[in-house]
């Protein structure tokens, strides 16, 4: 790892558990999960009903009545997220505080690119709508919200299937290493959509059960869900001048394409570690990535097994997609803010899966009831067709 | 004046702009009262279009001024 150290001074998460960090983090330790019947498009045809929806999203009251027209739901997640969350700093963007905006999304806007595509398809190629054609580019989002916040300094888009969101982290890491950024903020967001249902659903990923079932032998496949998080990545030089309370430190992390091989999480833990300087004793607890599709959970617990598995005491491991549901390209920036939390808090979340069951690895699963315990380096896993990304997130110390 | 042409036109550039349809009379100005750019006035334009199946010029867009002239343009093409 770099000898520049980056740190974490805001979060924000915006997800079905509700609108803000607190009701993402409070439900998240009381084991409540978002699930519930879709409602935002007809599933009477799908034998997947259910998801992780945020309900009652009412855009107007973070954004104002007017000129919403031309945006869609997924540029107005991200739009309300940063308003609920970052609206006092965003207050203080002058010449020493100029931070960038760099958005990790798998779909971003897919509803957007289907409805324009469509409209020329039935009305004819003369009569599609000039204003909707700026939202079918995956960085619309993004660019949206630095227009609207005044974010000039950088705007990025990162867009790797299921690992976006930490490959947007590290790319932000990155970039402030390197001198280019004093500060930035690191977003992701995933918007539930029949479009991207649909094609889970057609290459058999849907579960049709009621809930999302991380490392449960008997699961078929995940449920979706949606959500937006949020990450303030500063220099801890840049930190300190603003007088910015430090929530947690930016250790290692390790990418890897395995395609279909096995081994591709074990590797990105691998590499995470060695970028962290830290051995697999160090490590107090693991942000899985599991999502109910049993196959690449099972994969998941045997590298945990491989490498943890030597360690005086099995490390807890919590799965909380069972209360989030996989937000694909959102998932790992919601687990790295429920990461930030469980450092400061000292506090594991259940992954709420039922039961323990009898995996390859006899993981250490945490489920019915939070832990609470000391927690020094927090691992959060993200993986899914062949990308695997790990990120190691630390306790700030001096 | 086409009376129900001109109701039609007052509805698609309120929803686009915004604005209650009383604020739009037949000679307010688009520019200096209802503040509409380049932007919406191509959106209010290509709206025009696809609501009648009709195909209008852009070099027409610099006479849309007021719901009066945008009402002359789209009879112009209807016709």
């Amino acid at each position: 790892m770099e000898n520049k150290r980056i740190v974490i001074t805001r979060t924000g998460a915006l997800s079905s558990l509700g609108m803000t960090k607190n009701d993402f983090w409070n439900n998240l330790k009381a084991g409540r999960s978002g699930v519930n019947q879709i409602s935002s498009f007809n599933t009477e045809d799908s034998l997947s009903r259910y998801a992780y929806e945020i309900k009652d999203f009412d855009a107007n009251q973070w954004l104002g009545k007017k000129g919403l027209r031309n945006i869609d739901r997924s540029t107005r997640l991200l739009l309300a997220a940063i308003t609920i969350e970052l609206t006092d700093i965003l207050s203080q963007i002058d010449e020493s505080f100029s931070p960038g905006l760099v958005v990790g999304t798998a779909f971003g806007s897919v509803k957007s690119i289907h409805d324009f595509f469509l409209s020329a398809l039935e009305d004819g190629v003369l009569y599609v709508k000039p204003m909707e054609f700026p939202n079918i580019v995956i960085n619309s989002p993004a660019s949206h919200a630095n227009i609207r916040f005044l974010i000039n300094h950088l705007s990025a888009t990162i867009s790797n299937g299921y690992t976006s969101s930490l490959e947007a982290i590290f790319y932000a890491y990155y970039n402030i290493v390197n001198d280019m950024s004093d500060a930035l903020i690191v977003g992701s967001l995933e918007e539930l959509c029949f479009e991207s249902f649909s094609g889970f659903q057609k290459i058999g990923l849907l579960s049709t059960e009621k809930n999302c079932t991380p490392f449960n032998p008997h699961s078929n496949g995940t449920l979706l869900g949606e959500g937006v998080s949020l990450l303030v990545l500063d220099s801890l030089e840049h930190a300190r001048s603003r007088n910015e309370e430090i929530l947690a430190e930016i250790k290692g992390f390790g990418s890897y394409f395995s395609g279909s091989d096995e081994n591709g999480v074990e590797e990105s833990i691998t590499l995470a570690l060695e970028n962290a300087c830290l051995q697999p004793d160090d490590i107090s607890c693991i942000y899985s990535g599991a999502n109910g599709i049993y196959e690449s959970d099972v994969k998941e617990a045997r590298a945990i097994k491989k490498i943890f598995g030597k360690c005086e005491t099995a490390i807890p491991v919590t799965a909380i997609k069972s209360m989030i549901g996989e937000c694909y390209g959102a998932s790992g920036g919601l687990l790295s803010v429920a990461a930030v939390n469980s450092i400061l808090e000292g506090i594991i979340p259940p992954s709420m899966t039922g039961s323990r069951y009898d995996l390859p690895g006899e993981l250490n699963i945490v489920d019915q009831e939070f832990i609470k315990t000391d927690i020094e380096h927090v691992l959060v896993n993200s993986y899914g067709c062949g990308n695997n990304a790990s990120l190691i997130l630390s306790k700030w110390k001096e | 004046m086409n009376e129900k042409i001109k109701e039609n036109l007052r509805d698609i550039i309120a929803e686009i702009i915004e604005v209650e349809e009383e604020e739009i009379q037949d000679e307010v100005s688009f520019i200096e009262d209802l503040k509409i750019n380049s932007m919406l006035l191509l959106e209010i334009l290509a709206s025009i279009e696809r609501y009648y199946k009709i195909k209008i010029p852009e070099d027409e867009l610099p006479k849309l001024t007021t719901l009066k002239s945008t009402v002359e343009v789209t009879e112009k093409y209807l016709n």
